[in-house]
């Protein structure tokens, strides 16, 4: 009984990376992995240029309150 | 005999944790095979999704690229406003700085005003007075003299 059920684990194991390899497969076969670097590089380049870019709009900020200062003052 | 019974349950023991294991994984197997049924449709879909996903960060890439460019002119030119503002600003004060001396100075003369004569000093005017009635004397001394 115990070597039936010893069996019937095996099987079942062997059948379910049988199966988690089909599914790996399909992925593979869409693309989707390859996809997802893809959207994870391009995400990373996309915020890398939009923190530049709040660089340069702190800077502008910061300017413009200089030079609204210096309206104020000349303006008295 | 007591050694048979232990024997016995430790088999069973044995047996119902096999019975246990091959249960969870027949479900593991179950989900996986629905999963693997799903499959196509599911991925397609995450495939679709991605796609989007990329599109998306291909545009946020572009836009701020593109935008760059026009803050960088921006800064440069509020960066040479500024200048020139503070520039003027730093003139002003020290205007206002040279203002606020002479008022201060021309406080001290109350009476004082450009169209007039300065006061001189009494000391000074008394020498100048002795001065003009000796040269007087003397010449008119010389008269009675020749």
């Amino acid at each position: 009984m115990s070597a039936e059920i010893e069996d019937a684990v095996q099987r079942a194991r062997e059948s379910l990376a049988a199966t988690k390899r089909e599914l790996e497969a399909l992925r593979e076969q869409l693309g989707i992995r390859q996809l997802e670097e893809e959207v994870a590089a391009s995400r990373a380049r996309a915020e890398a240029a939009e923190r530049e870019l709040a660089v340069v709009q702190d800077r502008i900020r910061l300017l413009q309150a200089r030079e609204a200062a210096a309206w104020a003052i000349l303006k008295g | 005999m007591i050694s048979e019974t232990a024997t016995d349950t430790g088999r069973s023991r044995e047996e119902r944790e096999l019975r246990e294991e091959l249960e969870r994984l027949q479900a593991e197997l179950r989900r996986a095979r629905e999963d693997l049924e799903a499959a196509p449709a599911r991925l397609v879909a995450a495939r679709e999704e991605l796609r989007q996903a990329l599109e998306s960060c291909r545009q946020r890439q572009e836009t701020a690229e593109a935008r760059l460019p026009l803050l960088l002119a921006e800064e440069k030119s509020l960066e040479r406003s500024c200048a020139s503002l503070e520039a003027q600003v730093k003139a002003k004060q020290e205007e206002d700085k040279v203002l606020a001396i002479g008022a201060s100075r021309r406080d001290q003369y109350v009476d004082w005003s450009p169209n007039e004569r300065k006061p001189l000093n009494p000391a000074v005017e008394e020498f100048l007075l002795f001065f003009i009635f000796a040269l007087l004397a003397g010449m008119g001394l010389a008269a009675v003299i020749r």
